[in-house]
């Protein structure tokens, strides 16, 4: 049998990541991921190469020492990392100052191939990382002059808060993936991917999202589809922005619409805390930890909670739009 | 009071900190919690981040305005029971540490909850929804 290697390339954010895998079936499914960090940045990019292969063996789960996550293990290796799935998945990272060279091991019997998305996820936040770059698990939105960082766990809100402020005239850096640096003594965030995980349900509050039914879901974990921004929003996206607010995002059942209050420091530092991985590594946690610190220091904060059906009214907004001074 | 004043402490490695504003937060790797100390807690640790006897503490912290020593031995004895302190054979290296008082009772305060050990990505620290 004659084994056609494929190499495609795909830029996600500060990263140029080559791929090269000869399944047709891994490759689809990793390019599709890959393809959805669809903003560009500018040169130069630190190089990524991502190496897959289908294998009839599996790999036994290691002990997490950096990071443990639901389905994935990953621990610190002489330069560079080694990640287990509990599918018998592995990558093993070999870093270097200007390269991560990645090996990411198959089970030919791997049926799901949803976990995989776990370790792509691990190739770009590590690459993120080595240029400095935090990823923060939020969304962004910016007006006027002001830029809120909208913080609130997986299912949360923060996608339908996000898509509620594009209408009112805001424009999004995203809704959950961000990075963080810290440029000439600000922090600035900027955007890698310009889609939405929206719910089917959005449509009875935002009719112009359509049938979002019709469209694949990508995870088994959630009913969200994953929408492009500029299909639905047209000219309501940004790319870079210095935060000026905090937003703590907190639905509940019990309130017919919208409150804010704001926050205090700590809890400024708490919020943003707990939207951020910091693997158990003393030199990444420090980063981690002195970046979320120094963002914390310089917005102000707000808790907005929003009853369940209070989108259906564009005022509900009011409070959350009043309290940002 | 459990400690010598000539036996070496030193910061935990498995503890890393941050300053925020005039105080600090110091995250402990192992158990993820996390805990703020005050200005003057984080002028203590930080001469006990490479190593130090709790007599040059204390030195160091009167001349800092200190004039209670057992609020010093039990600000130690917290960062102890936390495990954020721990015994060495020898210091490190000296640490030269500013202070810029008013001096106040140093205090630390653990966070309730902690980080969460399993998350669900290496991007997102949510709780996983099948756990």
């Amino acid at each position: 049998m004659i084994i056609q290697q494929s190499v495609r390339e795909f830029f996600c954010g500060p990263l140029r990541v080559q791929l090269a895998c000869e399944s047709q079936r891994l490759r689809e499914r990793l390019s599709v991921t890959l393809g959805m960090y669809d903003v560009r940045w500018g040169a130069p990019h630190r190089a990524i190469e991502l190496q897959v292969h289908e294998t009839d063996e599996r790999a036994p789960m290691v002990n997490s020492s950096y990071l443990r996550c639901s389905r994935m293990t990953v621990r610190r290796i002489p330069g560079g990392l080694l990640a287990t799935s509990s599918s018998g998945a592995s990558a093993t990272l070999v870093q270097s100052t200007d390269l991560d060279r990645w090996q990411l091991q198959v089970p030919s019997t791997l049926v799901d191939l949803e976990e995989l998305e776990d370790f792509l996820v691990l190739v770009l936040t590590t690459g993120w990382r080595g240029l400095d770059w935090i990823p923060l698990h939020a969304g962004a939105l910016t007006k006027a002059g002001r830029c809120i960082v909208v913080c609130a766990p997986s299912g949360g809100g923060k996608s339908t808060l996000t898509a509620a402020l594009m209408r009112a005239g805001w424009l999004t850096l995203g809704d959950d993936k961000l990075l963080l640096r810290m440029v000439d003594g600000l922090p600035r965030i900027a955007a890698v991917l310009h889609s939405l995980n929206l719910h089917p349900r959005t449509r009875d509050w935002f009719p112009e999202v359509g049938d979002l039914w019709s469209l694949p879901a990508y995870s088994a974990w959630t009913e969200k589809r994953k929408v492009s921004i500029r299909a639905i929003w047209p000219e309501s996206t940004a790319r870079e922005s210095v935060p000026t607010h905090v937003v703590l995002l907190q639905r509940r059942s019990d309130l017919g619409s919208a409150s804010a209050r704001p926050l205090d420091p700590d809890e400024i530092f708490h919020t943003l805390l707990r939207q951020t991985v910091v693997p158990t590594d003393r030199i990444e946690a420090a980063r981690s930890l002195r970046a979320v610190a120094q963002l914390a220091d310089r917005v102000q904060g707000v808790q907005f909670s929003i009853g369940e059906n209070a989108f259906r009214d564009a005022a509900c907004l009011t409070a959350l739009e009043r309290s940002l001074t | 009071m459990s400690v010598q004043l000539n036996q070496f402490l030193g910061m935990s490695a498995d503890v890393v900190a941050t300053v925020l504003g005039r105080a600090a937060v110091l995250l402990d790797l192992r158990s993820k919690y996390f805990y703020r100390v005050n200005a003057s807690g984080w002028a203590i640790l930080q001469q006990l981040e490479d190593g130090a006897t709790l007599q040059a503490v204390h030195d160091q912290c009167r001349r800092w305005g200190s004039q209670d020593d057992a609020s010093i031995d039990a600000f130690i004895d917290q960062l102890r029971k936390h495990d954020i302190l721990e015994s060495r054979d020898m210091v490190g290296r000296t640490t030269t540490v500013s202070f810029d008082g008013p001096w106040e009772t140093p205090e630390i305060e653990r966070q309730p909850q902690p980080l969460q050990r399993v998350i669900i990505s290496a991007f997102d620290p949510s709780i996983p929804l099948a756990e």
